[in-house]
């Protein structure tokens, strides 16, 4: 069982998110709809596992990724992104993030990101 | 995936949202004729968020829209757009707003969402390439940011050692999981740490056809290093949606291995060093205004009113419990004192209830920019709108009824209250009219005012409409000003002959007076000719819970609000006449009123129809003070409005006189008089 936090400025992907997470054993503990919350709450939280989405306002999810990162080396990010975000996935990677999930996505998907890093 | 009416709830409450602040920037940048940077952003994030929502509950056609807008506007962001291209772009934008709005609507009705945006599709198609070929002003130093990157992407192929094993890792990913470049891109990044040197096949991981290759054939990384083939087994299964990988040694100079990685080259650092320096500062002197964000949290209207409705509920059982007739007349001081500060209480709790609810009218007024907007674009009018007190605020339900009144109103100042440019400038006024929208709160009232500075009513044109659907029977003369502007309330009053698609739909300001009546406000005008016409409407600030009487005519019962009851008596028969055309009368205090039998108006059957045994109340409604008949009076009571169910308002006809209804504690039903209607 992991620690979650989801990072989403839309409500609505949150929602979608941690409904998906309820049938399995990972607890979501945090939420942010924004990279600067999400990196107050990851101070607080220290989640296992982050869901982080990239188009955010007031910091978005690649900036909000290198805060993370340098409180914690090893956190397990993953990004959420869409068609079309390439350059900034391949930044997201190359500052650490663990992977990444593509929007549309499937519960399935999302479960074994999260059961991988685990 | 499986939708459940929560996430579709949340779905539709965001999106309108996003669409609504997406209004607000377009309508600001309008009147600037483009938009800067941040603007551009923010469309960008929105058509983002509404392109990821709504692929996920699979609207493809919202999506797909999203997506294209998002394309173009990351193209801008990217190169700009020309000023000439900006009405243009705004318009284009309006359009896909109007159509996202539409197939939302759709979708809170449960109707399908079956709009065609092919148009919208192709206008966007056409005003990219427009975009495309149009000489660029300049490039914003984004432009090179994202080459930076893309750049940063390619791996550099690093000095071979030539002592240390190489490795062939093949890796193919599940089908499906997109971008498979990068996810190949991951691992080599996820083996740097170890790794003295790495090159992949697909050699350019960045190329175009690189993700289509690696579902074809996968991926092959070959690196060098002294770390245990364990280890570097470890690393590459930690990779998300791997499908299967293998890891096997193979010699330096095989010639699988590229000839990039062959061939010494004195090459490789660490291109995240950089980016990874920049991450030290943290933003503390923010926190403190999330912690206010905190605070608000956005609640279902519905729950506030089934919070509402409980509250009224409650206020009514306890006049119930205080007033029962079990307890009889002895004194009961303990049970009296407690009923007292229960009473105190509930009036707190309802105060809250109320305050809740109340939201600020800016909501409502910018809808109204919109609307300006789009017909003066339409009528060829320059029309500014100004908004003046956005931030009263005002119950959400009266929100909902005022939204159809200002429309009209406003609809009917920007299609015949402002003249088109010449008109304005023979009558020696500024070219663009000017329509100001105020909110303001008086006590218990909010006056909302909407003023043009049109050509004004006329009174002539008025009168003669009047004169010809038989609505007056005074002579012109003796009619005030004030008397003529009211005609325009009557039903069945246009003087607008021809039907416009914005204005003029059948619907007059009849119904907007029984809208705002509805709620128990009022509306009048001022007008004077050339100069303008100014609409006042004055509605409570809260308008759910009412003091009322409760009376019934045969079996049905009804409430009429007690601020509009001036006195309730037996009626002395010997003051009741019929006046010359036969309509009875009631002489009250020497004055004589007309009498409203409500048996005969409602066509109740099975009531009292003797004087003698009904009782008579009078009331006084904005226009005229008169009595109406009835069976026998209940009392005083504390009820909820609530609103009619919408399969009743289709037949409008017979609700005249019918504001709404209540349920009391005893679970009847209580139909609540509108007495301006009678």
């Amino acid at each position: 069982m992991s620690k979650v936090m989801i990072v989403d400025d839309a409500a609505f992907m949150r929602i979608t998110i941690k409904n998906m997470l309820k049938k399995s054993p990972h607890e979501v503990v945090g939420e942010a709809e924004n990279g600067r919350v999400a990196v107050e709450r990851y101070k607080a939280l220290r989640p296992d596992i982050i869901t982080m989405d990239i188009t955010m306002p007031e910091m978005d999810g690649l900036t909000a990724l290198k805060e993370i990162m340098s409180i914690n080396p090893s956190a397990n990010v993953i990004m959420v992104s869409a068609m079309g975000q390439e350059a900034m996935v391949r930044e997201a990677i190359m500052n650490g993030a663990k992977g990444f999930i593509v929007k549309p996505f499937k519960e399935d998907g999302i479960l074994a990101a999260i059961d991988k890093l685990a | 995936m499986n939708v459940d009416e929560s996430m579709l709830e949340v779905y539709i409450y965001e999106t309108q949202q996003l669409l609504e602040s997406l209004e607000d920037t377009l309508l600001r940048g309008e009147n600037e004729k483009r938009l800067d940077s941040d603007d551009i952003n923010e469309v960008f994030r929105v058509m983002h968020t509404i392109k990821g929502a709504s692929a996920m509950m699979e609207f493809e056609n919202m999506s797909k829209l999203a997506h294209s807008l998002e394309d173009m506007f990351s193209f801008i962001r990217e190169f700009g757009a020309p000023q000439s291209e900006w009405p243009n772009i705004f318009d284009l934008v309006f359009a896909a707003v109007a159509f996202f709005n539409n197939e939302v609507a759709k979708l809170q009705s449960k109707a399908p969402m079956d709009g065609d945006a092919s148009g919208i599709f192709e206008r966007i198609a056409v005003q990219l390439e427009r975009l495309k070929n149009a000489p660029s002003e300049d490039v914003p130093s984004k432009a090179n940011e994202s080459a930076q990157v893309k750049g940063a992407g390619n791996i550099a192929p690093e000095t071979p050692r030539s002592d240390a094993p190489c490795y062939k890792i093949k890796v193919v990913f599940q089908e499906n999981s997109q971008m498979e470049n990068l996810r190949a891109f991951g691992v080599v990044q996820s083996l740097k740490n170890v790794s003295l040197c790495t090159a992949t096949v697909p050699a350019d991981l960045n190329a175009e056809n690189a993700a289509q290759e690696i579902v074809r054939n996968g991926c092959l990384i070959f690196i060098q290093t002294n770390e245990n083939p364990d280890r570097i087994k470890e690393i590459v299964e930690g990779t998300l949606f791997l499908k299967s990988y293998s890891v096997v040694p193979i010699e330096i100079d095989d010639e699988e291995v590229p000839e990039t990685m062959r061939r010494k080259k004195d090459n490789g650092h660490d291109e995240s060093a950089q980016s990874k320096a920049s991450n030290g500062q943290t933003s503390d002197n923010t926190i403190v205004e999330t912690v206010s964000k905190q605070n608000f949290i956005s609640v279902n209207v519905n729950k506030l009113d089934t919070l509402l409705n409980i509250v009224g509920e409650i206020v009514t059982a306890q006049s119930m419990v205080i007033n029962n007739a079990d307890f009889g007349d002895a004194p009961h001081d303990s049970f009296d004192s407690a009923a007292q500060q229960l009473h105190a209480l509930i009036n707190e709790l309802q105060d809250i209830v109320m305050n809740i609810r109340m939201i600020p009218v800016s909501t409502l007024f910018q809808k109204m920019r919109r609307l300006v907007r789009d017909m003066a674009k339409k009528f060829d009018k320059d029309i500014d709108l100004e908004l003046i007190g956005e931030e009263t605020e005002v119950d959400k339900n009266v929100i909902d009824y005022l939204s159809d009144p200002l429309l009209h109103i406003i609809r009917n100042s920007v299609d015949h209250g402002i003249e088109d440019r010449e008109t304005r400038k023979k009558a020696g006024k500024p070219p663009r009219g000017k329509i100001t929208l105020e909110a303001h709160t008086t006590g218990s009232d909010v006056i909302v005012t909407i003023s043009d500075d049109g050509k004004g009513l006329q009174r002539d044109k008025i009168l003669k409409k009047a004169h010809e659907k038989g609505l007056i029977s005074k002579t012109d003369e003796e009619m005030t000003d004030k008397e003529v502007f009211s005609l325009i309330f009557l039903p069945g009053f246009s003087t607008k002959d021809e039907v416009t698609e914005f204005s003029g739909r059948g619907v007059g300001m009849d119904v907007v007076r029984k809208n705002i009546s509805l709620i128990g406000g009022s509306i009048s005008l001022e007008s004077e000719p050339g100069k303008g016409t100014t609409h006042i409407i004055r509605i409570p600030l809260t308008l759910t819970i009412i003091d009322g009487m409760k009376f019934n005519v045969g079996a049905m019962n009804f409430i009429v609000p007690t601020v509009s009851v001036r006195s309730a008596i037996q009626p002395d028969l010997n003051s009741i006449f019929k006046d010359p055309d036969g309509n009875e009368m009631v002489l009250l205090q020497e004055n004589c009123y007309p009498l409203l039998r409500l048996n005969q108006f409602f066509n109740v059957e099975g009531g009292v129809t003797e004087l003698s045994e009904g009782m008579i109340m009078l009331i006084t409604s904005e226009e005229k003070d008169f009595c109406i008949f009835f069976d026998h009076l209940d009392g005083e009571y504390q009820v909820v409005v609530k609103s009619l169910p919408s399969y009743l308002k289709h037949c409008s006809s017979s609700l005249d006189g019918i504001g709404g209804c209540a349920i009391l504690g005893d679970g009847s039903i209580n139909l609540i008089i509108d007495v301006n209607s009678l």
